[in-house]
């Protein structure tokens, strides 16, 4: 196989390669050739890349500090730490490995801005969920137990069954063993969609370009990279992909056997893992059974056994082990497809302004436009490059199929009740989409442009501005992706351990949730609201209620003690309450730090008469006081204590 | 430099049972145990499993690290699934053992159908053309890493946060009558409390002077006498705002 790394140094002929004319050969299987170091930027790249990682790290330090600069050091780390990475990737000179190298570097970078937002503890919604069950799962040694908040999660184990084997095994802490595993799984997505767009494409350029543009979407940095069930099952999910498309290809009847046995065992595991990802897997794989037999191409191996066998497995699964999961899943598909009817009537949901009501600073919304106009623009140029070359590919044209949806997608955003579906299923949409962008980036017209550009150049620089024009749109794309995912206000760290001389002290919720463990003991059925339930459930180990259908907003927010509060009390086997005074406990990205201490603004609290109606009530204790937060006995309110 | 390459079943399987001994002779307070135990659980199982489903030419290197690290994933939650329906269940000593099996008896296979390989595919190792500035750059970089990882994980600086006391009661035990009661600072300097019970209304116990450093708690117990029914109340005030109710819990006793 010849290596494209020996030719050298950049020139405009070479950066202007059409991907008509792959770098390779697109013969698969190929044994790797060793990365040139000596001629390659692989070393100055890790450093730079490094170099953003520290600014992103100062960025977080400088959050804790309460210094406006944070949000600066932010950015500026995430350009420095993207760009370098970037602009070697779209470069025709790196070989394959040093490609992919890089690739899997810049992946645990990016994946190194999370851990180091939340570096001492999961602070996340759903990773406290995802932790309840892996501490039971570690004191138990056996699966399903019960999850309140979430209870369809325990039924999905996957991703905690794994994580107890490290836990097990290795003497890390459910912490670090779980950091370990989701690195794991970003660098399986990262190598599974490089490897299939290669596989498709035959170009390691486009391939990594295309890899490196999955980061784009809105939940790469933060959503996918959190201790959740769905952070490890699309990766798996996205592997299935490849090693059936790897399949296509085997030689003989013996390799076809092993990547049908490989491709199943990981099928198995993304439906033991995650729901919706298994249904999405099955999807896929139909789409792409169908366009095989539209095609009528006589492919050796096709997909509809394993769909087939992934649709059996799945149905399984659900009706004979999760079926908890139908009532978990029911309304949320009708909310989701009552909100896409009503689009129209739906309330409009004002653009870069968060739930907490904060809005965007100009840059955010700059870049965050940019970023959507930019992949408007070529995404069809990526179609029409799917549809002229690759049609007889049943994959690429899946993969267009859910790029498509991109933009079709795009418009919920602009309603309150639909946002959450654009938003929710990016990471999906861009396994798509991240290849389809990357054809149009390097396809035909954009490159005329360049030709016309270097042209123009008289001197050597200039045949630089190409490539760092295709590495500036990579980085915006990215950056609206930052942008569409989380508010600023939750980008960085917030003050969650504190040091105190040599102490260390701890949010108001968690102090709450250890002691009521500790004084209370497990297992106790406590109405609180949806932050510190997560402290509840995964610290305390109680059974939190704060489900928003069952009458708790009423208990936790009403001013008076009412019959309907009773009922619910009743209903609901409440035995405690918990009620925070602060407002900004509001916030499920921010809520759960210490509020930070701001003389201009102070702490804001809700009603007095919200907190301060059960003290007046004969029949309840109040055995809980930390100034904000107030634990309250009320068992008897509901007439279902055994004492009364 | 040219160097003879291991065969890469052998390592795989005298790794396996270096672990093997090592957890099951419970070394694993040693300090480099977890980093042998990652690999054996999300390396080492895909990896003689690969080696058994693909012929040693078959597969590329980067598609081996693939599979041998998917597989791996997806043999531990399989694997994991399995052990739910034993009596141990998923504990570390069947951990072990599942894992330890599936990859000695997979590499052991492979070894038998002939799928040995060295372990890696060149014979030259270019660290002869590495140019020492390239080494540099690469050490740094990494040196970089380490120190961003540091310097993220120090804590907040407390100038930033309210720090608060936590106050808290528990109802008397029905026979012995005994209350208890606790403080625990989470403040942000030292502080002098004074902690006041009542019971009726009237103080039935009292105590000064209560001096704790940020993360000190405090707890007492005091056993009521003929005030069976009557609610009870501790109140807590700071020393430097005498007045001022810091923080208040109650239990009413009919409860």
């Amino acid at each position: 196989m010849k290596d494209m790394s020996t030719s050298g140094s950049l020139n405009a002929s070479a950066i202007l390669r059409p991907i008509s004319s792959p770098e390779v050969p697109t013969r698969v299987g190929v044994r790797d050739v060793a990365p040139r170091v000596h001629s390659s930027s692989l070393p100055q790249t890790t450093l730079i890349g490094a170099t953003g990682v520290l600014l992103v790290a100062f960025a977080n330090v400088a959050a804790m500090h309460g210094d406006a600069w944070g949000d600066i050091l932010f950015w500026s780390g995430l350009v420095v730490l993207f760009v370098p990475f970037a602009l070697t990737l779209v470069s025709p000179n790196p070989s394959r490995t040093e490609r992919i190298v890089l690739l899997l570097e810049v992946g645990l970078y990016l994946y190194l801005v999370k851990v180091m937002r939340s570096p001492v503890a999961f602070t996340f919604p759903d990773e406290f969920i995802h932790l309840r069950n892996l501490n039971n799962i570690l004191a138990d040694r056996h699966l399903f137990d019960i999850n309140s908040i979430l209870p369809a999660t325990p039924y999905y184990p996957g991703l905690e069954i794994v994580t107890s084997a490290l836990v097990n095994l290795s003497g890390l802490s459910t912490f670090q063993a779980g950091i370990v595993i989701i690195g794991a799984a970003r660098l399986l997505i990262l190598l599974s969609l490089y490897l299939i767009f290669e596989q498709l494409s035959g170009s390691p350029r486009v391939a990594s370009l295309g890899a490196l543009l999955y980061s784009a979407n809105s939940n790469y940095p933060f959503w996918t990279a959190q201790f959740s069930y769905e952070s490890l099952s699309l990766p798996l999910a996205v592997m299935v992909l490849f090693l059936l498309l790897r399949r296509e290809t085997a030689t003989d009847r013996r390799a076809a056997t092993g990547w049908t046995v490989a491709a199943l065992l990981m099928v198995f595991a993304v439906i033991i893992t995650h729901h919706m990802t298994a249904y999405i897997l099955i999807g896929l794989l139909w789409a792409w059974f169908i366009l095989e037999r539209v095609r009528g191409q006589n492919i050796k191996y096709g997909v509809g056994s394993i769909a087939l066998i992934a649709t059996v497995a799945t149905l399984a699964w659900l009706l004979l082990v999760a079926n908890v999961t139908i009532s978990y899943l029911l309304p949320v598909f009708q909310y989701g497809i009552q909100g896409l009817l009503d689009v129209e009537q739906g309330s409009a949901r004002q653009l870069f302004r968060s739930n907490t009501g904060n809005i965007a600073p100009l840059w955010d919304r700059l870049v965050g436009i940019a970023s959507v106009l930019l992949l408007l623009v070529f995404t069809p140029i990526g179609l029409a490059r799917i549809l002229k070359s690759y049609n007889r590919k049943p994959l690429a044209i899946v993969l267009g199929l859910i790029a498509l949806a991109y933009p079709l997608l795009l418009p919920l955003r602009l309603v309150s009740s639909t946002w959450e579906i654009s938003n929710r299923t990016s990471e999906y949409v861009f396994i798509g989409a991240s290849f389809v962008v990357a054809l149009g980036l390097l396809e035909q017209p954009w490159v005329a442009i360049s030709k016309w550009f270097a042209r123009q150049s008289t001197d050597k620089a200039g045949f630089q501005i190409p490539a760092f024009g295709y590495a500036v749109i990579a980085a915006i794309l990215f950056m609206g992706g930052v942008v569409a995912g989380w508010p600023s206000t939750a980008r960085l760290a917030g003050p969650y351990e504190v040091a105190v001389g040599s102490e260390l002290i701890y949010p108001q919720g968690l102090s709450a949730a250890t002691w009521m463990h500790n004084a209370l003991g497990p297992e106790n059925r406590i109405a609180v609201d949806y932050v510190n339930a997560r402290f509840m459930l995964a610290y305390g180990e109680q059974h939190p209620i704060s489900s928003t259908g069952r009458g708790i907003p009423y208990l936790l927010t009403g001013k008076h003690i009412d019959s309907g509060i009773q009922k619910t009390i009743r209903d609901n086997y409440i035995k405690y309450t918990l009620i925070d005074r602060r407002v900004s406990n509001n916030d499920p990205l921010m809520g759960l730090y210490f509020p930070s201490r701001n003389d201009n603004a102070p702490t804001e609290y809700v009603d007095a008469r919200v907190y301060q109606r059960f003290d007046r009530a004969p029949q309840v204790n109040r055995l809980f006081d930390s100034g904000d937060i107030f634990i309250y006995q009320v068992e008897a309110l509901g007439d279902n204590s055994p004492t009364q | 430099m040219t160097i003879r390459r291991p065969n890469n079943l052998i390592l795989n399987i005298v790794f396996t049972l270096l672990i093997v001994l090592v957890i099951a002779l419970q070394l694993t307070n040693l300090p480099f145990i977890s980093l042998i135990a990652v690999p054996f659980v999300l390396f080492c199982p895909g990896y003689g499993l690969t080696s058994i489903l693909f012929r040693k030419d078959a597969i590329g290197g980067v598609e081996r690290l693939l599979l041998s690290v998917g597989l791996s994933i997806a043999i531990a939650i399989l694997g994991g699934a399995l052990l739910n329906l034993t009596e141990p269940g998923l504990a570390p000593m069947t951990w072990l053992l599942l894992l330890g099996d599936i990859t000695l008896v997979a590499s052991v296979l492979a070894l038998i159908l002939g799928r040995a390989r060295p372990l890696l595919t060149t014979t030259r190792i270019p660290m002869g053309t590495l140019q020492i500035s390239q080494v540099m750059f690469l050490g740094i970089g990494f040196l970089t890493l380490l120190t961003a990882l540091k310097i993220a994980q120090l804590p907040a600086p407390a100038s930033r946060v309210e720090g608060y006391t936590s106050l808290w009661i528990l109802p008397p035990d029905a026979n012995s009558h005994v209350v208890r009661l606790g403080l625990n600072s989470q403040e942000v300097e030292p502080v002098a409390y004074r902690v006041e019970v009542q019971v009726n209304k009237h103080i039935v116990q009292q105590w000064s002077n209560i001096q704790l450093e940020p993360g000190q708690a405090w707890t007492n117990s005091f056993k009521l006498s003929n005030t069976t029914g009557s609610p009870i109340e501790a109140i807590v005030y700071r020393m430097d705002q005498p007045n001022t109710v810091y923080r208040r819990v109650f239990v009413n006793e009919a409860n």
